[in-house]
C-alpha cells in the first residue's frame, strides 16, 4: 500500500517543518508528564455555571492560574451591594447586555477594580482579556472545548453570544474596565528599571489589590515594546502584556496607545471595537462596567 | 437526510464552523454504514429520529419493535423468510435471501429482545442472516441498522451480556438524553401536534439509491494520511503507560498505574480497538462530507482533520467500554462525553506539541529518509511513530 504524504499537518507545512528540523533550533520536546485532563468544577462560586474557565497561561515571565471569567459584566446582587457599601459606594445597574442581562455602570476605573477586589474577584488585565477573547473564538470555531465553572461544555451558540456582547461592532456603545494603568517613568529612575527601552519609557501596573482600602498594583514593570500610536492593529500580534506589536489595515481592532496616568478598557460601538489605553480613570458612563473573574479553586 | 418530524436544535458539535445536530450524526452513520444505537430515556425522541431515518429508505426500510416474546420464527416472518423454517437447501435459501432488499433495519427497544433474536438482528444490520450455521447476504451490498433502547447504568456493566453485545456490534452510540431538544423545540413540537404517538413519516420517495451513492463515494475516497496518523495515536499512543501497555495490564489497569498517571488521560481512557478505529475514520469522513455540504470550505475541512477525527472519536468511543467508569463517575458526574472532551483536550495539546515533528518526519519520509534528530522526539506515548514512519517509507509514500 502506498501512502500519499500530505504537504501540511495541523497548519504546519512541510517546508516550515523541514526548515525547523534542519536549523540549529531545538525541535519541540514532547510532553513527558501526562497532562491533567479533568476540568474540575469550581467550588468558590455561588453559580459556577455563569462563569467560563480560562485556563492558566504563561506569557514570557508572566503567568496566571486557571481563572473563572464571568459570562456577563458584573451585575447587582446582595454580595455586590454589600461590597459596594463597605467601600462607601452607591451602585446601580445602568447597563444592559443584548440578552437583557443588566450590569453595573457609572463606575470609574478605581471603583470597578475595588468592587471586584472586595468581592474576592480580580479584574482581567489586557493579557488575560486577549486570552479570553481567543478562548471564546476557538470555542465558537469548535477547535477548543470551553467549559463553564461546573465543568460543563459550553455550546458554541452561547459562546458566540458572550463574544458578540464584547466585540461585535454595533450599537449600543458598551465597554468594560481592564486592570492596567500606565505611567511615564521619572527620568531619575530610568536607569534602575530592568527592561526599559529608551524612547518608550513607560511602566504598566496591573494585578491591583486592595491594601488598607487603597488600590495598589501587585505588578509594576517596564512596558514591553508595543504599538505607540493610535490606529488599527494586527490582532495576532499581542505581546506578553496583551498589547499589540503590529499595526494593520484590516480594521478588525482599534488601539489607543498607552498614555501617562491613563488606564485600559475595551470598547465596542457601531464604528469599531478597540482596546483603549488612553482612558481617564475617573471617567464613567452608564454602559461602562466591569467583568468579574476569580481564581479557580 | 430530509427534514423529518424530529425537532432538535441542540448542537452536538461545531465542526469547521458549521453546527452539527442530531439528524446530521444519524445521516453520517447512514453514509458511513455505521450501525447506530440511540440510547435514552423515554420521550427523548430517539424512536422518532429512527423513524425519520427509515423514511429515507422508502420500502427498503424495515421496522421491528423489540419484544421479549418475539422468537426467531417471528423475526423471519417479518423479513419474509418464514419458508426457511421448513428446511431448505443452501441454494433455495440463497434464492430466498436474495429477494430481501432491505437496506435499513430499524429496531425500537432492542433491549427487550431475547439474545437469539438480538443476534439475528445484529446480523441483519451487518447485511446477512445466519441459517443453519451459514451466512447469507441480504440488502444487496448496503445495509445498516439503527436501534433504540434505554439501558441506563446497565450499559456499562461488564458482566451484562447486552452491554457487551452492543459494544461489539453497534459502531456508534449516542445518548439522546445529553442532547435533548431545547425548550424552543418542544414549544414548536407541542404547538404543531399534540399526538403523543411516534409519527410514522410517509415514505413519499425512496432515497436509498441516493444514500447508497453517497456511501460509495465515501468509501471510495482515500483516507488522508493525517487521519491515519491520528488513528494510530488512538490505537497506540493511548495504549502507552509507565507499565508499557495498558492493554497488557488487563485487569490491573488503572489501579496499578503510577500516581501521576491516575489523574490524567492515562488512567481515564484505554486505546480504541482496531474495529472502533475504523469506525472513527468512517464517521469522521462522513461528518466532513456533511459539513462541506453545509458550507464548510474545502480548506477548512482539510485544516480541520484533527477536529473531525476527535468528534468522531467522541461518539464512537463514549460507550465502547474504553473509559474508566469510576473516574468518569467521580470526576465528570458520570458524563462520558465530558470525560472524552477532557481526553480530547489533552490529545490536542499532545498534537500541538508534536505537529512540527510529525510534519518533519513525513517530509523526510517523502524523500525516503528518516531523520534521527526528528525521530528522537517521539518518545513515550509517541513511540509508535518510528514504526509508522518506517512503514510509510517502505511503502514508497510520496
Amino acid at each position: 500500500m502506498k501512502f500519499t504524504i500530505p504537504s501540511e499537518f495541523m497548519g504546519v507545512t512541510s517546508e516550515e517543518a523541514l526548515k525547523l528540523a534542519e536549523s540549529n533550533k531545538t525541535l519541540q520536546n514532547p510532553i513527558v508528564v501526562p497532562q491533567a485532563v479533568i476540568p474540575i468544577p469550581a467550588t468558590n462560586l455561588r453559580d459556577p455555571s455563569a462563569y467560563i474557565i480560562l485556563e492558566g497561561k504563561t506569557h514570557g515571565n508572566y503567568s496566571y492560574p486557571d481563572l473563572l471569567v464571568g459570562m456577563h459584566r458584573l451585575g447587582l446582587d446582595t454580595d455586590v451591594q454589600s461590597a459596594a457599601q463597605n467601600l462607601g459606594l452607591s451602585v446601580q445597574e445602568t447597563g444592559q447586555e443584548k440578552d437583557g442581562t443588566k450590569y453595573l455602570g457609572n463606575i470609574n476605573w478605581e471603583q470597578a477594580l475595588k468592587i471586584n477586589a472586595q468581592l474576592g474577584n480580580v479584574t482581567l488585565n489586557p493579557r488575560q482579556f486577549i486570552d479570553f477573547k481567543e478562548l471564546l473564538k476557538d470555542g465558537i470555531g469548535g477547535t477548543r472545548a470551553v467549559y463553564d465553572g461546573r465543568g460543563n461544555r459550553i455550546s458554541s451558540l452561547n459562546l458566540n453570544s458572550v463574544y458578540d456582547e464584547i466585540f461585535e461592532v454595533r450599537d449600543p456603545w458598551r465597554s468594560e474596565w481592564l486592570d492596567a494603568k500606565f505611567s511615564k517613568v521619572n527620568q531619575g529612575l530610568m536607569a534602575t528599571i530592568k527592561g526599559l527601552v529608551k524612547g518608550q519609557e513607560y511602566l504598566v501596573h496591573y494585578n491591583h489589590a486592595l491594601n488598607n482600602g487603597s488600590l495598589t498594583p501587585v505588578t509594576s514593570e517596564a512596558l514591553e515594546s508595543c504599538v505607540m500610536s493610535d490606529g488599527w492593529i494586527d490582532i495576532n500580534s499581542f505581546n506578553n502584556q496583551g498589547l499589540p506589536t503590529k499595526t494593520s489595515s484590516d480594521k478588525r481592532m482599534y488601539f489607543w496607545h498607552p498614555v501617562d496616568g491613563r488606564v485600559a478598557r475595551f470598547l465596542a460601538n457601531s464604528d469599531r471595537a478597540g482596546l483603549y489605553c488612553i482612558w481617564d480613570p475617573s471617567g464613567t458612563n452608564s454602559n461602562l462596567g466591569v467583568r468579574a473573574a476569580r481564581k479557580k479553586i | 437526510m430530509k427534514q423529518g418530524t424530529y425537532k432538535n436544535s441542540t448542537e452536538l458539535m461545531n465542526l469547521h464552523g458549521q453546527s452539527v445536530y442530531m439528524p446530521d450524526i444519524v445521516e453520517a452513520c447512514l453514509r458511513g454504514r455505521l450501525n447506530l444505537f440511540l440510547q435514552g430515556d423515554t420521550g427523548s425522541g430517539k424512536t422518532q429520529l429512527m423513524r425519520d431515518a427509515m423514511a429515507e429508505f422508502g420500502d427498503k426500510g424495515l421496522f421491528i419493535l423489540g419484544r421479549n416474546d418475539m422468537d426467531t420464527r417471528e423475526l423471519f416472518q417479518q423479513v419474509n423468510l418464514e419458508k426457511l423454517r421448513t428446511g431448505k437447501s443452501s441454494s433455495e435459501i440463497r434464492e430466498l435471501t436474495d429477494k430481501i432488499d432491505h437496506h435499513f433495519i430499524g429496531v425500537d427497544e432492542l433491549p427487550n429482545c431475547v439474545p437469539a433474536v438480538r443476534a439475528q438482528l445484529f446480523n441483519l444490520f451487518d447485511g446477512f442472516i445466519e441459517i443453519n450455521g451459514k451466512a447469507y447476504q441480504i440488502g444487496k451490498g448496503y445495509s445498516v441498522g439503527i436501534a433504540t433502547g434505554n439501558l441506563g447504568q446497565k450499559f456499562t456493566e461488564s458482566a451484562n451480556d447486552l452491554g457487551r453485545a452492543l459494544k461489539d456490534r453497534m459502531h456508534v452510540t449516542v445518548d439522546t438524553d445529553y442532547f435533548a431538544p431545547t425548550a424552543g423545540d418542544t414549544l414548536e413540537i407541542l404547538a404543531g401536534n399534540t399526538n403523543p404517538r411516534v409519527e410514522f413519516s410517509d415514505s413519499e420517495k425512496d432515497n436509498s439509491q441516493e444514500m447508497l451513492e453517497k456511501h460509495r463515494n465515501l468509501v471510495g475516497t482515500e483516507v488522508p494520511l493525517q487521519k491515519l496518523l491520528i488513528t494510530n495515536y488512538l490505537l497506540h499512543g493511548l495504549d502507552y503507560c509507565s507499565k508499557g501497555s495498558k492493554r497488557k495490564m488487563k485487569e490491573s489497569w488503572p489501579t496499578q498505574l503510577a500516581n501521576n498517571e491516575q489523574g490524567s488521560d492515562v488512567g481515564l481512557v484505554l486505546p480504541v480497538s482496531p474495529r472502533a478505529a475504523k469506525s472513527v475514520i468512517r464517521l469522521s469522513q462522513a461528518l466532513d462530507d456533511i459539513v462541506s455540504e453545509k458550507g464548510a470550505s474545502a480548506d477548512a475541512v482539510k485544516r480541520g482533520y484533527f477536529d473531525s477525527m476527535m468528534q468522531a472519536y467522541k461518539f464512537v468511543a463514549a460507550y465502547s467500554g474504553v473509559l474508566n467508569d469510576s473516574a468518569v463517575e467521580a470526576n465528570y458526574d458520570g458524563d462520558k462525553y465530558k470525560a472524552l472532551d477532557a481526553v480530547i483536550t489533552t490529545t490536542r495539546t499532545q498534537f500541538d506539541q508534536q505537529k512540527e515533528n510529525i510534519m518533519a518526519a513525513l517530509a523526510y519520509a517523502s524523500k525516503g529518509k528518516m531523520s534521527d534528530k526528528v525521530m528522537s522526539k517521539f518518545t513515550g506515548r509517541w513511540g509508535f511513530m518510528k514504526d509508522t514512519v518506517d512503514r510509510i517509507i517502505k511503502s514508497g509514500g510520496q
